[in-house]
């Protein structure tokens, strides 16, 4: 399963590059795979935990870059049915609220966030990926959660400040499973790094943070 | 008490048309070709087909007339049916096949199986195998169950559909005594067996073609049959005796030589164009020829039906042509000869 | 008055047949059976070989994992109670009713069997969701919004599980044709009485068969549970759910917990088979 927010940035990236073959880890298990010897040449990791417990295993031997950074957004339907007004309102009793598993990379980020904030969510469903829960809540079948502010991209969606927020963001990490990455693989890793690139106009595009947390931006200054 | 009929049954393709149909107390047979609406006569009377038109009464209640709305559904009939392919409960003991009918009506376990008990014993299947499964029986023994279960709710009418057509020949002349005996008060017997005719119907219902052909007692329809097949098939004489090896010994004490071996009582059949006529004892082979009286002589187009009194009283079929030029009249006494091929022995 | 017992036939218990020559098929059918067969046993013994038994009791032992069974349990049978309610009247309606678009409807009836689940998932939060077609009226009349509940969850194992009762029922009504209804009715059963006595007897095989294939699906539920119930432990967390995520936290529960649940449908299964099928 891929990191999902990341997966259009991805594919955008690896459009006509069939000799570059991408593992996408949104946590451990793809970790475990790609130990098992999947035949991959990067390795893309929606959080920092997971790309340092490839480096541990000796599943990756290029060096971690950081490509971009996402935070998370208090999400709701267009319309906002269950009136909410602030992150406190996920601890409300008779909201519909949907949150990601902490066994996924939002669900761990979200749940340091609502420790930090003091708030007991009154949680109905631990979503396994936060496209399900983005699109649960633009189908209005829940009230509220917290999602990647790349997925409060989702037509349907409205978000609600909450500046508790702001100081929790996951890093997303590239690396070359081989320690002398081929030519074409380290096009790849570049394509996200280097300014102006494909890749950074489409994290761009789908609303990523750069590494220092300010938006991506298109063209280099 | 009768069963009338005068309607009409409509399956894909074909329908059956019946009018002013009576069927009197008795065992009455349904005869014709295949496919002419035998089963499908039965199937109305039970209520299993519906009428497109007419009526249908039992006993002075009207149980089925499409115009007048009126339509008693077939658990509610007081008709048992004995199917061709018996459709015994697979998943019920014998015992419990039979009692079936008298639980749907109420009766309580213990009670039912009593009388289901007496039934099968009345129809000689051996308690030994009660408690076995229908499956586990021969052919002759499932149609005695078949009997006895369709005979436990005691029906008004009881209609069995071809009887002995899956029975080996050791176990017909019993089950024909069976249904000679059934205690319903109308019986309807399918079949296109002449012994059975001969031996159990008082009463005829000849169908040809979806419609009756013809109807009555056996002699009546005998002598107007109302088509070719029922001319021919109630043509067959049908002789009991007494069969030892290839030999029978008739009634009057007449040896018929027949072409399979048989031993005990049996019928022999054999159809009525199979006896030949002659006026002196006929040259060569002298088996199977007999001198009769001449009866009487039905002329019908360009056949005649010679019936023969003692020592076998039978029917020959011969063309008109021969008649006269036998000069036959009735008194006369003539040769008749049969062919052991002709003969078919029946058990 | 003749005597009714005349003649009585002989030979009557049914004779064992005779030996047979076994392997009257091409030889090569059984070795591609036996190929077949590997196929399916292979991640089974993989599964297996990976079990870390002397871990096995303190994992299953945990409390998520207790709940996900007990949710499991509950979720599983009563999906599977409503299949027979439900999906026995539909065999019926299919097996005995002339239907217009007969092919269609049936095709209809088939579909969740190929849906993949996470869409048939999403199709019931579409129908029955709170904004759903159906949903918006049992919200706003009845307050009753089946999402992220355990009602939810059963609605979805159930989805799936339908059409395999429907199909094997149906399929048993279909050769066991109205024969026997017949007899029963000239013996002067009605309906429901027929229906008791004489139609769900006969397709006794079917009916366990078909309950066993509805619960085993309903049990291995996962992808449309999880899009129209969501996951929540106590609540609408299955076992297949729990393992699933106890692939992200710890392979070695998820292989424990995947152990447990074969165990449970390979019990089931057998004791179905040998109490309720003839052989």
């Amino acid at each position: 399963m891929a990191a999902s927010s990341l997966a259009d940035v991805i594919e955008i990236v690896f459009e006509g590059r069939e000799s570059v073959t991408p593992v996408i880890a949104g946590s451990s298990t793809l970790v475990a795979q790609l130990a098992a010897g999947a035949g991959a040449d990067v390795l893309i990791t929606a959080n920092a935990a997971t790309m340092e417990r490839a480096v541990s295993e000796g599943s990756v031997h290029g060096e971690p870059v950081l490509i971009a950074v996402n935070t998370l957004v208090l999400a709701t339907p267009a319309d906002n049915p269950g009136g909410v007004t602030g992150l406190a309102d996920l601890g409300r009793q008779g909201l519909l609220i949907g949150l990601c598993a902490s066994e996924v990379p939002c669900g761990e980020l979200a749940r340091r966030a609502l420790d930090e904030a003091g708030i007991a969510p009154s949680t109905d469903t631990l979503e396994l990926n936060v496209r399900a829960l983005a699109s649960k809540l633009s189908l209005g079948e829940l009230d509220a959660g917290l999602v990647y502010a790349t997925d409060a991209r989702t037509p349907g969606l409205a978000t609600v400040d909450a500046p508790e927020l702001s100081d929790h963001f996951n890093g997303y990490y590239i690396a070359s499973v081989s320690a002398e990455p081929r030519p074409e693989v380290q096009a790849v890793i570049e394509d996200f790094t280097v300014l102006g690139s494909v890749g950074a106009k489409a994290l761009y595009a789908y609303g990523f943070l750069g590494s220092d947390r300010r938006p991506v931006s298109p063209v280099p200054p | 008490m009768t069963v009338s009929f005068d309607g009409l049954v409509a399956r894909s393709g074909w329908t059956l048309r019946v009018d002013g149909l009576e069927i009197d107390e008795g065992v009455t047979a349904v005869v014709g070709a295949n496919g002419t609406g035998k089963t499908t006569l039965g199937r109305a009377v039970a209520g299993l087909d519906r009428l497109a038109g007419g009526r249908l009464v039992i006993a002075g209640s009207v149980v089925d007339d499409p115009a007048a709305g009126a339509f008693v559904p077939a658990h509610q009939r007081r008709v048992g049916l004995v199917f061709q392919d018996l459709r015994l409960f697979g998943h019920l003991r014998v015992i419990d096949n039979v009692a079936f009918g008298l639980r749907r009506t109420g009766t309580d376990r213990a009670a039912a199986r009593q009388r289901a008990g007496d039934l099968l014993e009345r129809v000689g299947v051996d308690s030994g195998v009660w408690s076995k499964r229908p499956t586990a029986l021969s052919g002759g023994q499932r149609q005695r169950v078949a009997i006895a279960r369709a005979l436990a709710p005691e029906p008004e009418v009881l209609i069995v559909d071809e009887p002995l057509a899956s029975v080996d020949s050791s176990g017909r002349a019993g089950l024909r005594a069976l249904i000679g005996e059934s205690p319903a008060r109308h019986t309807l017997l399918i079949t296109h067996d002449p012994v059975d005719v001969a031996t159990l119907a008082s009463r005829l219902v000849v169908l040809d073609n979806g419609a009756v052909a013809s109807r009555g007692s056996v002699a009546e329809v005998t002598a107007r049959p109302g088509c070719e097949w029922a001319a021919t098939f109630l043509g067959a004489n049908v002789v009991p005796g007494h069969a030892q090896g290839t030999s029978v010994t008739t009634g009057a004490g007449l040896v018929l030589t027949v072409a399979s071996e048989a031993e005990g009582p049996v019928y022999v059949t054999f159809p009525a164009h199979a006896v030949t006529l002659h006026r002196d004892r006929p040259a060569g082979s002298a088996r199977n020829a007999w001198q009769a009286e001449l009866e009487r002589v039905d002329i019908d187009g360009e056949r005649a039906r010679v019936h023969l009194a003692g020592p076998l009283a039978v029917r020959a079929d011969i063309t008109r042509r021969s008649a006269d030029e036998l000069e036959l009249r009735p008194g006369l006494t003539v040769w008749a000869s049969l062919k052991a091929t002709e003969l078919t022995v029946v058990t | 008055m003749r005597a009714l017992t005349a003649a009585r036939p002989s030979g009557a218990a049914a004779e064992p047949g005779p030996a047979r020559p076994a392997g009257q098929f091409p030889a090569a059918l059984t070795v591609v059976g036996f190929l077949a067969l590997g196929l399916l046993a292979l991640p089974i013994v993989g599964l297996l070989q990976r079990a870390p038994w002397s871990a096995l009791p303190a994992v299953l032992g945990e409390s998520e994992v207790l709940e996900a069974l007990r949710v499991s349990l509950i979720v599983s049978l009563v999906a599977t109670a409503a299949c027979v309610v439900l999906g026995l009247p539909l065999a019926f309606v299919l097996a005995r009713r002339r239907l217009r678009f007969g092919r269609v409807v049936r095709a209809l009836v088939m579909l969740p069997m190929v849906l993949p689940p996470v869409v048939a998932g999403t199709a019931l939060l579409f129908a029955l969701g709170r904004r759903g077609l159906v949903g918006q009226w049992l919200d706003s009349w009845f307050g009753v919004s089946l999402p992220f509940t355990t009602a939810g969850a059963v609605v979805a194992a159930a989805f799936v599980a339908l059409p395999f009762f429907v199909v094997t029922v149906e399929a048993a009504l279909r050769q066991a044709g109205d024969d026997l209804d017949e007899a029963a009715a000239t013996l002067g059963a009605g309906a429901w009485s027929t229906l008791l006595h004489v139609t769900l007897p006969t397709i006794r095989p079917a009916l366990a068969a078909g309950t066993a294939l509805a619960w085993a699906r309903a049990v291995g539920e996962f992808g449309a549970t999880l899009t129209f119930a969501g996951n929540f432990p106590g609540r609408t967390r299955t076992l297949p759910l729990e393992t699933y995520l106890a692939l992200e936290r710890n392979p070695e529960a998820a292989v424990a917990i995947s152990l447990v649940l074969m165990a449970v449908a390979l019990a089931v299964l057998v004791t179905l088979r040998d109490r309720w099928m003839p052989r």
